[in-house]
């Protein structure tokens, strides 16, 4: 077998479902763009609301039905539901368990632990009621972005404690998954902002950068000066008669009835001529050749 | 080999310029049928006439009216100016309305 045939054993491999959706790359990007300025939002939320904050980074997007994205989620994952006004576009927003209590402790002026706390070190009502006000204020971000971005109007629906009560999904709903990492190690907090996979459609697809520049050179082209003679008529001439030709011959023109312009050596339209006094008029004809 | 005799036989086109102007790609585009389009020399003088000779210029005339013909009267065997000075143009957009 060839070497290059072989798949190096680290890499995880999944088996390829042909129904998962397709994003164009341009819409990819977008969306990759709007999710890592969405990171440095929420950092700066952080920042502001929590004594020991810490800086989110996106990590990228996945697709994912929500099946696999429950079953992989720990227990206890506290969730926001999220919806876009106008469609049937429902998301949510999950918290890893252990970085939630990161950032309510950090919230309540607690520093960072020397052990992770344990999966069963259940919330307070005070230490729910203030991941709820922090997850909101994150929640408040995505809406600025999805509403400067044109996706459209997002809601925070409810919040769900785990999420196996996140109702507005089915098992074999397909989302399209963007990850966050809260802090500098490695997998370890996470955060998880999910949407039902028709929000790729919610991104208007931007004006071609083509068709800009083209606006752009039509101004450009149509500033250039060109050298316009304005033709009476022409005729045929023998070279004789040309060399003949001497001050204080007349000569007969046409009429300037069948007058035209010529710009740059190319006749570009037919014309009228009158002479009124000092001035040449000339009055556009249908084009002719 | 032709002699010269035959060489005067040979016709050429002849073209009468009565103005020359410098106008924006987008103007002339704008330029419809019906409109009209005034030009006065820069120097404020008559109009002029000029003579090419596939597309060369060979003479210049002045204008006249001689009876219903119109009349160039040539006042110099020249070639073209090196230093072009364009005239000065006015557009004047149709009407569009009967009012």
């Amino acid at each position: 077998m060839k070497r290059s045939a072989l798949l190096p054993r680290d890499i995880e491999t999944r088996p390829y479902e042909l129904w998962r959706p397709v994003v164009r790359p341009e819409r990819r990007r977008v969306f990759e763009n709007l999710h890592r300025a969405l990171a440095s939002d929420w950092s700066r939320v952080l920042r502001d609301q929590l004594a020991h904050p810490e800086p989110v980074e996106f990590e990228g997007i996945g697709f994912e039905n929500f099946a696999t994205l429950a079953q992989t989620a720990p227990p206890g994952t506290p969730v926001v539901v999220l919806a876009l006004e106008g469609t049937q576009t429902a998301g949510l927003l999950a918290v890893a368990p252990d970085t939630a209590r990161c950032l309510v402790d950090a919230r309540l002026g607690i520093g960072p632990r020397a052990e992770p706390p344990s999966e069963s070190a259940a919330f307070s009502r005070i230490e729910t009621a203030l991941l709820h006000e922090l997850v909101a204020a994150m929640v408040r971000r995505i809406e600025a972005a999805y509403h400067e971005a044109g996706i459209g109007q997002l809601r925070l629906v409810r919040f769900a404690e785990q999420m196996q009560d996140v109702l507005p999904f089915v098992a074999e709903d397909y989302l399209m998954v963007f990850r966050f990492r809260v802090g500098t190690e490695p997998a370890v907090r996470k955060l998880t902002l999910g949407f039902k996979a028709e929000i790729i459609n919610c991104i208007h697809d931007a004006t071609p950068a083509v068709r800009r520049n083209s606006r752009a050179a039509a101004a450009l082209v149509a500033a250039i000066p060109l050298e316009v003679e304005v033709v009476l008529g022409a005729w045929k001439a023998s070279l004789g008669e040309v060399r003949t030709l001497a001050p204080g011959d007349s000569v007969i023109l046409p009429s300037g009835e069948d007058a035209w312009l010529l710009a740059q050596g190319v006749r570009v339209s037919a014309a009228r001529v009158e002479f009124d006094g000092r001035r040449v008029v000339v009055e556009s004809a249908a084009a002719r050749r | 080999m032709a002699d010269l005799r035959s060489r005067a036989k040979i016709a050429v086109e002849v073209t009468a310029v009565v103005a020359r102007i410098k106008i924006p790609a987008g103007s002339l585009a704008a330029f419809r049928p019906g409109d009209r389009m005034e030009i006065e020399a820069r120097n404020s003088l008559a109009p002029a006439v000029t003579f090419k000779l596939n597309g060369k210029q060979i003479a210049s005339a002045a204008l006249a009216k001689s009876g219903d013909l119109l009349v160039a009267r040539v006042t110099a065997m020249e070639p073209e100016p090196h230093r072009v000075v364009y005239d000065r143009w006015l557009i004047r957009k149709q009407k569009t309305d009967e009012t």
